[in-house]
């Protein structure tokens, strides 16, 4: 046994630590190393609670003092029996997307993007092959499954949404499409998605074909039906996904 | 007194098999009082929630390591709270509003009921009380102003204009006479 260690056999040594830890008095350095020693010393353990329990009388009968009531919410947080309460003040839907978007999502979304984009524009696109896809967004589901691909066409101004996975919805429910602004970060509709369709064709008006080009992501609420009344989209969002230029991502593939 | 030692032991042997609902209700019963000792110590209310909550987290994180043999269940959750008072106010470097104030013992006249605005009577147990008043004043009032108030050796030392070696001498010869005591 090395002499330092022999040193924390000797019960004065170890009176003395024990002691002068509980009343406070030992500096930073050496109180962390006696927290470090009582665990595996058990004379020195035996000996803080002995003073600990002569002293405690003082904390018995020290006054109460009312406790700031988020404490609780706090500690629930950090021990993750909870998840984080929102901000007082809502976050953005680009926040909140940011945050959703992990990198791992990031990596499987491109992926998926380029495989399903892939697969729309030779297979699903509708038009005439002429009219170049300009945008294209993959909504993800919260399982991380595909939900809707939706791709625009530049020269026609067409939104095409292909539904990949349906969602079942009660009869007073409908689902609306929306765009996040790059710019300002609000969400603006698009509209409310027809049920029962697999592909649904909408023209764009120039006001929407200017959200798509100024669009991060766009985003798939679960709204009442006939859509969101306020004109905001509601907190049940079904499906998101970025909204990626495809010239870009074809220069970006090349 | 003992009914409610018991509830705290019952309520803590429930937060060591894991159960949440336990330990929110530990919280309730203790956390205005382990506040208090954390605002004692820190002088601060903020500062004394932050280390109530630092507390806490390590209460229940550490929540296996308390044994009933080693004491009561409260004495376990006070001395966390201290501890990591003692820690923040070590941290900050942050002093008491109340250096000038005269120190007074440990008496009615004792400087936490003062910042705490209260009427209540501090009672310490009569043999700690008894072994305290048997110590030199020096050695007293130096043992009382590191528990109660977190104060270091080198802030005791300004406190009586004295050396921090006679501080440290203070206190080891008052906790051994305190020992002696409380033992006898």
């Amino acid at each position: 046994m090395s002499k330092q260690l022999n040193r924390y056999q000797n019960p004065t040594i170890i009176e003395h630590l024990a002691s002068q830890y509980v009343i406070g008095a030992l500096p930073a350095r050496v109180r962390a190393r006696v927290e470090r020693l009582r665990l595996q010393n058990f004379a020195l353990e035996y000996a803080i609670n002995d003073w600990q329990n002569r002293f405690v009388s003082f904390d018995e009968t020290t006054p109460e003092l009312d406790v700031d009531e988020q404490n609780w919410q706090q500690i629930e947080q950090q021990l993750g029996f909870v998840k984080p309460h929102s901000a007082t003040k809502p976050r953005s839907l680009l926040s909140q997307f940011g945050e959703w978007l992990t990198t791992p999502r990031l990596v499987l979304t491109s992926f998926m993007f380029s495989f399903v984009a892939l697969i729309s524009f030779l297979v699903v696109n509708p038009l005439n092959s002429a009219d170049p896809l300009s945008y294209v967004a993959v909504l993800e589901n919260q399982q991380d499954d595909a939900h809707l691909v939706a791709s625009t066409y530049g020269e026609s101004k067409k939104l095409v949404l292909n539904i990949v996975k349906s969602t079942p919805l009660d009869q007073e429910q409908d689902l609306e499409l929306w765009v996040i602004s790059k710019t300002d970060q609000q969400a603006r509709s698009l509209g409310v998605l027809p049920q029962g369709q697999e592909i649904v064709e909408q023209q764009l008006s120039d006001a929407q074909w200017r959200l798509i080009k100024d669009s991060h992501s766009l985003i798939v609420t679960l709204e009442e039906k006939g859509g969101a009344a306020i004109g905001e989209p509601s907190d049940d969002v079904v499906s998101r996904g970025l909204c990626v230029r495809l010239t870009d991502w074809r220069q970006a593939s090349t | 007194m003992e009914h409610a030692k018991d509830h705290l032991f019952a309520l803590f042997s429930a937060c060591q098999l894991g159960d949440r609902a336990a330990f929110a209700k530990l919280y309730q019963l203790t956390a205005a009082r382990l506040n208090g000792i954390a605002y004692r110590i820190t002088n601060n209310r903020e500062s004394a929630n932050e280390v109530l909550q630092e507390a806490f987290i390590q209460i229940w994180q550490n929540k296996q390591e308390y044994q009933a043999m080693k004491g009561e269940v409260f004495t376990w959750l006070a001395s966390i709270v201290r501890y990591r008072a003692y820690d923040k106010v070590r941290a900050e470097q942050r002093r008491h509003q109340y250096d000038s104030v005269e120190f007074n013992e440990l008496d009615t006249h004792s400087p936490w009921q003062k910042l705490l605005n209260t009427e209540d009577q501090v009672h310490t147990s009569q043999a700690l009380e008894h072994c305290l008043d048997n110590l030199e004043k020096s050695q007293k009032q130096s043992i009382l102003m590191a528990y109660l108030y977190g104060y270091s050796r080198e802030e005791i030392s300004k406190h009586f204009n004295s050396p921090v070696n006679t501080i440290k001498s203070w206190l080891k010869r008052g906790l051994g006479r305190l020992q002696l005591c409380l033992n006898s």
